[in-house]
């Protein structure tokens, strides 16, 4: 090789060096300066939360009414007490939309046997675009009264949501995923933000929680203990990280660009105002949401996107690499899909906060971290196979990297214990903190990899949701024997 | 030393790497220590606990054991740090929320002797809202008329959550006028203080239900709506004129609760008022008064809705078809007729009108 090629190389190795140190240290400070908002704004959440009886929203008549709409395909295993959780939800002025969008299986016949549903002459109003609806349900029998069956085509999830908001008769509407278990009063902590507001609140996200190994009875979270399993122990720590040290934050600077598609509620009429769900993304949920801030900005309607940092809704994890892998590669598609089709929001001043702080920081640390990373180490290959890298140097930087990783995860959990102490046994605890020492290793480069084969599907044109298969929640533990006294 | 030729790069690298992990090993021991801690705070809180139920229980059922040295040295031995006064204090509470008459008299005067009632008002004077407001709920709770005053000083306080407890405690406080708080107020009384409000009240069996119209100009807008509200909640019939006025009023979503308000009250005497309104009102506020008129006037609508079955509206059609149904047979009549007929454009609208289900 000849001495200017090599000088070339190793002048770009140093330059590549230092570009990735700098930008690794931007996403630290970055993620530490959340977690920082985050600690103040659960500390101002905590200190107001001590004073609120949220049984008074239960018999008031000043409580707003909610429609909750969940979309249900191929859910014949679980519909039928899954809808039966939903019933027994404390709210009053609710009603339940259970969505069938087409499903494959006996979910239809399902909910008619079990609820004892008939037709009705609904006259639907179709505000969004949908799939042809088939028909709409209620139950013949009045302790039922609050729940409507809507049998529609096959249109995807955007699509069966928007049919239930078509549907919704409320102001507000509480869009959930069917086989998630929500804590009894989620609804009323939802509710909560838009009746205290000054601002028009447009929409209301809460904390989602991972209910592997957790023991459900009746629909009801009776028992909440760490994952059994690695993969999903992992997930429990990534979701501490995303909301209470993410989203709270993004709320507290009003600058909140995503409520999981699992559990949030909305102001109808700015959600039909904006266009409904969109049909053509996997990121259905941010999108909307990105949407409906942006209809306010254009209009200089203010507006408040709340965050309850309670955990108020429990789902189930993939617990095998390949579900989790289709599920993680939709998740990229969708951000980015979000991510371009409002582009021209990004650095944008009309869109205040949003466009200029938010958006950009997503494009930076979601969007483009795990390809920088993947590049970075296809680099560092090359770099290695013609002699050029610095493995003291290679060395230090991973330390670093690590370093950082493990004293987030550390203190992410610190956040749950002094907030929710979920995890009561100190077993639990410590299991938590042993798999934030490995997750680096073997759950960080997969989640990399997927993020980047996203990315590539994107642009190959693959749109589809993957399949999601659930195990199911774990059953109420045997009562433990108890020895007679002697 | 065997580190000193390393690059400047790698050595901040490595310190940054070992502060980190110092970082985390610290967060972690923290974790340990406030484990324990909360077990050792929660077993000392429980102990204190029992300790004040004890003494109520002996106070209240079996006063003559206790002379007033007992008092006194109850006080020295088991109240004198602020976390021994609060644990007390909340068993207090919790027994005071539970029980009425001579009982509720007996804690009130125990409060009292063991200077519970200067700790409590003593956190009026804090800095911090949250205390205050604790402070306030204490007073409140334990009817201590006598501080109504001070309390009412916080009432447009900029921290809502301080401003709903200060209005709780005055209604609960002041039995001769117990909404008298609202003159002074100009803050804005949002849907989860009046929720809160209306709660408070009816716990309160109020005596001395003021008449809310005296309200309804105030300039506060959520004002305006709460009183609306509470005209509807005790049925203040004589406030239907008053309401009436309202209906020019410039905001919608007042004109739309005066509306509602309206049909709660069944005021038949608004049909008109609201028939000459409709023109000139947004959507909302129409479909409101379409809601209304039937619950408030007869067959005499029947023609105005029948005109509404072709506005361009689907909504006003919709709640047109409904209002025919509503006005008696021979509305009803003219919407089944609409649905026996399926080429009928309105034959889906009659149909789910007519769908009791529904």
């Amino acid at each position: 090789m000849s001495p200017l090629l090599s000088e070339y190389l190793g002048a770009t190795a140093a330059f590549f060096n230092t570009l990735i140190l700098f930008y690794a240290i931007g996403i630290y400070l970055c993620y530490m300066s959340l977690a920082l908002i985050s600690a103040r704004a659960m500390a101002i959440y905590k200190k107001k939360n001590s004073f609120i009886d949220y049984r008074a929203i239960l018999s008031s008549p000043f409580a707003p009414s909610v429609s909750l709409i969940a979309p249900a395909y191929n859910e014949s295993m679980t519909i039928v007490d899954n809808v039966r959780s939903l019933l027994t939800l404390h709210y009053n002025n609710c009603e339940v939309i259970i969505v069938n969008d087409g499903s494959k299986d006996n979910t239809m016949e399902l909910l008619i046997e079990a609820y004892e549903l008939e037709k009705v002459d609904f006259a639907l109003h179709e505000l969004i675009a949908t799939k042809p609806v088939r028909g709409i349900y209620k139950a013949k029998n009045p302790a039922y009264h609050k729940l409507v069956v809507v049998d529609k085509e096959n249109g995807g999830k955007a699509d069966a949501l928007n049919v239930g908001i078509n549907v919704s008769g409320n102001k507000l509407i509480a869009c959930i995923d069917v086989d998630c278990v929500l804590e009894s009063d989620s609804l009323l902590k939802l509710v909560k933000p838009f009746m205290e507001e000054e601002r028009k609140v447009i929409a209301t996200g809460g904390v989602i929680r991972i209910a592997n190994s957790c023991v459900v009875e009746d629909g009801r979270l009776v028992r909440v203990r760490v994952p059994d399993k690695f993969l999903a122990r992992v997930q429990v720590l990534e979701y501490f990280r995303a909301f209470l040290m993410g989203r709270m934050a993004w709320a507290h600077l009003d600058a909140l660009l995503l409520i999981s598609g699992a559990f949030g509620m909305f102001d109808k009429e700015t959600v039909i105002r904006a266009g409904g769900y969109n049909h053509n993304t996997v990121g259905e949920d941010m999108e909307l949401l990105v949407r409906m801030r942006r209809l306010m900005y254009e209009e200089k309607t203010p507006c408040k996107v709340a965050f309850i940092p309670d955990p108020l809704c429990w789902t189930e994890a993939p617990q095998t690499w390949n579900i989790l892998k289709r599920q993680r590669n939709r998740w990229t598609r969708g951000t980015v899909e979000t991510l371009w089709l409002h582009r021209n929001m990004i650095f944008n001043r009309r869109y205040g906060i949003i466009g200029l702080l938010s958006m950009p920081l997503w494009v930076l640390f979601e969007w483009l971290a795990p390809l920088i990373e993947f590049f970075g180490l296809l680099f560092f290959a090359g770099m290695a196979l013609l002699g050029y890298v610095n493995w003291l140097y290679f060395a230090s930087f991973m330390g670093l990297v690590y370093g950082f990783a493990i004293m987030f995860s550390v203190f992410a959990i610190l956040f749950e214990e002094r907030s929710y102490q979920q995890y009561k046994r100190p077993k639990d605890m410590l299991r938590l903190v042993a798999t934030a020492l490995v997750e680096p290793f073997f759950f960080h480069p997969v989640m990399v990899w997927t993020a980047v084969k996203g990315n590539y599907d994107l642009i190959t044109g693959k749109k589809s949701w993957g399949e999601m298969t659930r195990t199911g929640f774990a059953q109420k533990a045997p009562a433990p024997v108890v020895k007679p006294e002697a | 030393m065997w580190w000193s030729d390393w690059p400047n790069l790698v050595k901040i690298n490595l310190l940054a790497a070992m502060l980190l992990l110092g970082v985390a090993s610290l967060l972690f021991l923290f974790i340990l220590f406030s484990r324990l801690q909360d077990g050792v705070f929660y077993k000392r809180r429980q102990q204190q606990g029992r300790q004040a139920q004890d003494f109520i229980t002996t106070f209240l059922f079996n006063a003559e054991e206790l002379s007033p040295q007992s008092l006194e040295d109850f006080c020295r031995q088991h109240l004198q740090s602020t976390f021994q006064r609060q644990v007390f204090l909340d068993s207090l509470l919790q027994l005071h929320r539970n029980i009425i008459g001579e009982s509720s008299l007996q804690l009130r005067s125990l409060y009292e002797q063991l200077g519970l009632h200067a700790f409590s008002k003593s956190k009026l004077y804090s800095g911090a809202w949250d205390v205050i407001a604790k402070g306030i709920g204490e007073l409140a709770e334990m009817g201590m008329k006598q501080d109504a005053e001070l309390i009412r000083s916080f009432i447009n306080h900029p921290q809502a959550m301080l401003r709903s407890e200060v209005q709780v405690a005055l209604l609960r406080l002041q039995n001769e006028a117990p909404f008298a708080f609202l003159d002074e107020l100009e803050e804005p009384l949002m849907d989860w203080q009046q929720m809160q409000l209306a709660r408070a009240a009816q716990k309160a069996n109020l005596t001395r239900v003021p008449a809310f119209r005296r309200w309804l100009h105030k300039r506060q807008e959520t004002i305006v709506c709460f009183s609306i509200r509470m005209i509807v909640r005790y049925g203040q019939q004589d406030a239907v004129r008053d309401l009436l006025e309202l209906l020019s009023h410039p905001s919608v979503a007042l004109r739309q609760e005066v509306v509602k308000a309206l049909r709660h009250l069944e005021a038949y005497e608004a049909t008109e008022h609201l028939l000459l309104r409709y023109p000139a009102e947004t959507l909302a506020v129409r479909l409101e008064i379409l809601r209304t008129l039937p619950v408030i006037s007869g067959e005499e609508t029947i023609s105005f809705y029948a005109g509404l079955l072709q506005d361009e509206n689907r909504s006003v059609r919709l709640a047109a078809t409904k209002a025919l149904v509503q006005s008696g047979e021979s509305g009803k009549a003219l919407i089944r007729k609409i649905k026996d007929n399926l080429q009928h454009a309105l034959q889906p609208l009659a149909a789910s009108a007519l769908d009791p289900r529904i």
